[in-house]
This record gives C-alpha cells, sequence and structure tokens, in this order.
C-alpha cells in the first residue's frame, strides 16, 4: 500500500461492517452445506436483511461467489507462504511445509477446498482463466525446486515439446520466466498428486483403510523431486 | 434371485427401485450430485414423495447407491481396457486412458464416485483399484523396502476384498498412488483448473502416464532423494 488511506466515513465504516457480515454468513452456509447450498436469498435470512439489500453490495450469486473464491485461494495462499515464514530449513524441506500447510488448510476448510478444485462443474462460474492468488503459492513452489534442482545435469526439458512450450508460457505468467520446463513440469506434478491424495482423503477414501495421507504425499514429493534430475 | 422365482410384488418393488435410481441418475449426470432432489425425482415418476421414501430412506442413501452403481461401471470399463492390451505397460496405458475417458464422458457421475464422501464405498471403489493391482502384480512387484515402515504396516492391513489375495505393500502403494495421481489430475481437469493455467490436460495426463509406466519398470518408490 502507497502513504497513509484517508480516514472512512461512517457511511464506508458501515458499508465495510456489513461485507464482512456478508463474507462471515456466506462462508457459514459453505462450511455447512457446500456452495451449492448458498443463494443470495438464503444469505439475507440468515443475516435477517432483505435480498435487495444484499444486491446492494453483489449484483448477483456469481459476483459473491467469484469474491468468495478469490478470498478462500488468498487464505490458502496466505497458510502456505505462512508456512515458510522465517524457515531457514533445506528446499527439500520447505516444500514439505508448504505442501503440509496446503493440506492442513484442505482439511480444515473441506468444502471451501471443495468450492475452489471441485465443485465447478456444476452451477459455479469458472475463473475466468485469469491470475489467481494460488498463482503466488505456485511461484513459491516453482523457487524451491529451482532450488533443489540446481546443478542437476539433467536437461530442462519434458521430453514433449508441445508440453514444454505451455510450461514455458506459464512459468512466464508466474514470472519466472527462467523456469526450465521440466521445473515447471514437476511444480504442476506436485500439485495434481497432492491435488489426488487430498481430494480422495476428503472423501473418506483412505478412512476404511487406515492409510496415513501425509505419509503418501512425502514419498510422491521425493518422487517429484527425482524427476528433476532424471533423464528426459 | 432370477426375476421369475420373485413374487409379483417383489417384481414390482425391484423395477421400481431401477426406475427411481434411473431418474435419480439422470438429474446427477446433469446437475451433479448437489442437484437431486427426491421430490423432483417423484414427480418424474408420478409418484409421491412418500411412495417414494418407501424404497429409499432419504437423499444419502439414493446417493451412496448411485455412486455404487457409477463405481462399478468405471470398474467394468477398466477391466475391459485391461483385457484388451497385453503388456502391463500397455495395459497401464489403456486402463489409464479408459479412466479418463470414463470421467470425461460423465463427469458428475465421476465426481459423485469420487468426490463426495457418498463415493467413499470401499468395496465398490475396490473392484477398480483390483484391476490397477493386478497389472502392478503381473509387472513385477516393486520392493517393500523401500517404502517407511509405518506405511507399510497400513498397506499390510488393508483388505483386498473378499476372496482375493493379499498383495504386497509395495503393490499397494503403487496402486494408491497410481489412483491418486490419475483422480487428481482428472479432477483438476473437470474443474477447469488446468485449461485455466493454459496447460493441454490431455498433454499432462499422458507425461503422468508415461512417468508412471518408467516407474512400473523401475519400482515408484526406489531410490532416495535425500
Amino acid at each position: 500500500m502507497t502513504g497513509e488511506p484517508p480516514k472512512p466515513s461512517r457511511r464506508e465504516r458501515l458499508r465495510a461492517q456489513t461485507l464482512q457480515e456478508i463474507e462471515d454468513n456466506s462462508f457459514a452456509i459453505i462450511d455447512a452445506d457446500g456452495v451449492h447450498a448458498l443463494s443470495i436469498a438464503a444469505l439475507a435470512r440468515s443475516m435477517a436483511m432483505s435480498a435487495p439489500a444484499v444486491y446492494r453490495y453483489f449484483p448477483s450469486r456469481d459476483a459473491l461467489v467469484i469474491h468468495l473464491i478469490t478470498l478462500s485461494y488468498r487464505q490458502l495462499t496466505d497458510a502456505m507462504a505462512q508456512a515458510l515464514q522465517g524457515s531457514r530449513r533445506a528446499p527439500r524441506a520447505r516444500i514439505g511445509l508448504l505442501v503440509t500447510a496446503y493440506r492442513d488448510w484442505a482439511l480444515r476448510h473441506r468444502r471451501r477446498y471443495g468450492m475452489l478444485f471441485g465443485e465447478r462443474g456444476g452451477d459455479l462460474p469458472a475463473d475466468g482463466g485469469g491470475p489467481t492468488p494460488l498463482d503466488q503459492a505456485m511461484a513459491l513452489l516453482i523457487d524451491l525446486l529451482t532450488a533443489v534442482g540446481d546443478g542437476s545435469p539433467a536437461d530442462g526439458t519434458t521430453g514433449d515439446r508441445v508440453l514444454d512450450g505451455q510450461l514455458g508460457k506459464w512459468a512466464r505468467s508466474q514470472e519466472r520466466p527462467d523456469t526450465s520446463a521440466r521445473a515447471a513440469r514437476v511444480a504442476l506434478m506436485v500439485w495434481t498428486r497432492v491435488h489426488g491424495i487430498v481430494g480422495l482423503e476428503l472423501t473418506g477414501m483412505f478412512d476404511d483403510r487406515g492409510i496415513d495421507a501425509q505419509r503418501l504425499i512425502d514419498l510422491e514429493i521425493d518422487d517429484a523431486v527425482r524427476a528433476l534430475s532424471a533423464p528426459a | 434371485m432370477p426375476e421369475q422365482q420373485l413374487t409379483r410384488r417383489d417384481r414390482y418393488r425391484r423395477r421400481t427401485v431401477a426406475e427411481i435410481k434411473e431418474a435419480a441418475m439422470a438429474q446427477v449426470r446433469s446437475g451433479g450430485p448437489e442437484a437431486l432432489s427426491l421430490a423432483a425425482v417423484a414427480r418424474t415418476m408420478a409418484m409421491s414423495a412418500p411412495a417414494l421414501y418407501r424404497y429409499f430412506a432419504g437423499r444419502d442413501e439414493l446417493l451412496a447407491e448411485l455412486a455404487v452403481d457409477a463405481h462399478l461401471a468405471l470398474a467394468r470399463t477398466l477391466e475391459a481396457a485391461a483385457a484388451g492390451a497385453t503388456t502391463p505397460a500397455a495395459r497401464l496405458r489403456a486402463v489409464a486412458v479408459a479412466y479418463r475417458e470414463w470421467a470425461l464422458a460423465q463427469p458428475h457421475a465421476y465426481r459423485l464416485a469420487c468426490e463426495s464422501p457418498h463415493g467413499c464405498v470401499a468395496s465398490a471403489a475396490q473392484r477398480s483399484m483390483n484391476v490397477l493391482l493386478d497389472i502392478v502384480a503381473e509387472a513385477g512387484a516393486p520392493p517393500d523396502a523401500v517404502i517407511p515402515a509405518p506405511l507399510r504396516a497400513q498397506l499390510h492391513r488393508w483388505n483386498d476384498g473378499a476372496g482375493r489375495r493379499g498383495h504386497p505393500a509395495g503393490v499397494r502403494h503403487f496402486g494408491l498412488v497410481w489412483w491418486s495421481r490419475l483422480h487428481g489430475l482428472i479432477s483438476l481437469e473437470l474443474a477447469q483448473h488446468t485449461v485455466g493455467i493454459g496447460i493441454d490436460p490431455g498433454l499432462l495426463y499422458r507425461s503422468e502416464v508415461e512417468t508412471m509406466v518408467d516407474s512400473l519398470r523401475h519400482g515408484v518408490t526406489a531410490g532416495s532423494s535425500r
């Protein structure tokens, strides 16, 4: 932020307060039943407000949901960044901290996690392909993987030139233009693998089998990190 | 039991249950598990809602049954794909391709089976898992020794289902990892995340499948990066 913001008027303060209440009540509905249960009418009821009054803050349910998705991404990304703060451990260990923070957030906010990464097939608006706050977390992951892979004799390609091109473009959009396609591929690999395990864990699929998801994740990260230096 | 040995009443009941499930699945296919409403199912069947409740105690029970059906349909698809290929590597690829095609063709059924708590029916999911486990076992089990002891013990305790031989921990680990990797990619593809960042999900999927074909040869947990 730049400079001292001007003192908000009473009207602005009230508006900010109501906005905060809308966010809190929306998250309460989502956390209890999932985002599909969130409607402007249900929200208004839970706040003892009229629906038209809510519409003065958000022109549509989609606009509200997009706002909540952005907030949730930010909460997730903040949790991940915080896990790394002040850590002087080796890059591989810091990848572990980052991923553990991701999983912990997902387990604590399972419905919000579902809103971000599942439930998209139904009535949810798409992100629109624009940058999300999650990109900041991916950039952290890319930096750590680049540090792990430093000095590796392997060339930086994945063996698939079309995919290399797309990965290069993605890395540039993360403001990491010097990232090899290989490192970008491994960053995505870590994400898709961790998401797969956490997703199955959230359904309860590991409970019956008595499998500790964190241990599966550790081995998966080790395996992905090895792919940094494996021959293409 | 074959139809003709059932009483008239049981036959009627069986047909009604099938019809309810069909109508409910049509709703899930078009709007996802969240869209299922028992009242709407009753309406399409020209039935009263209370009458419908004589067949299913509630929405959750109906969704759980639909999830089992979806798991079994997926398992049959994977079994056919595995049977159509001759080497473990070719089977691995064929099953992976069939898994993705099935999910993309009916994304909501996939979500019900693999992304909702309703789909968490161990015995139903196990049948697909057994397709994977058999391929891994045929390829030659990756060594157990490289899996950390606590996880190895958990994998040992895992039940493969009635009448199945117990697979070694290395095979089960590979099977689980295989499933979670494919699931992670498909789940993010269905939610438009992969396309959203400008990556062709098909290429990413193929690249992960080839990684798995390689580790099937070398053992997925072989070596250590630490």
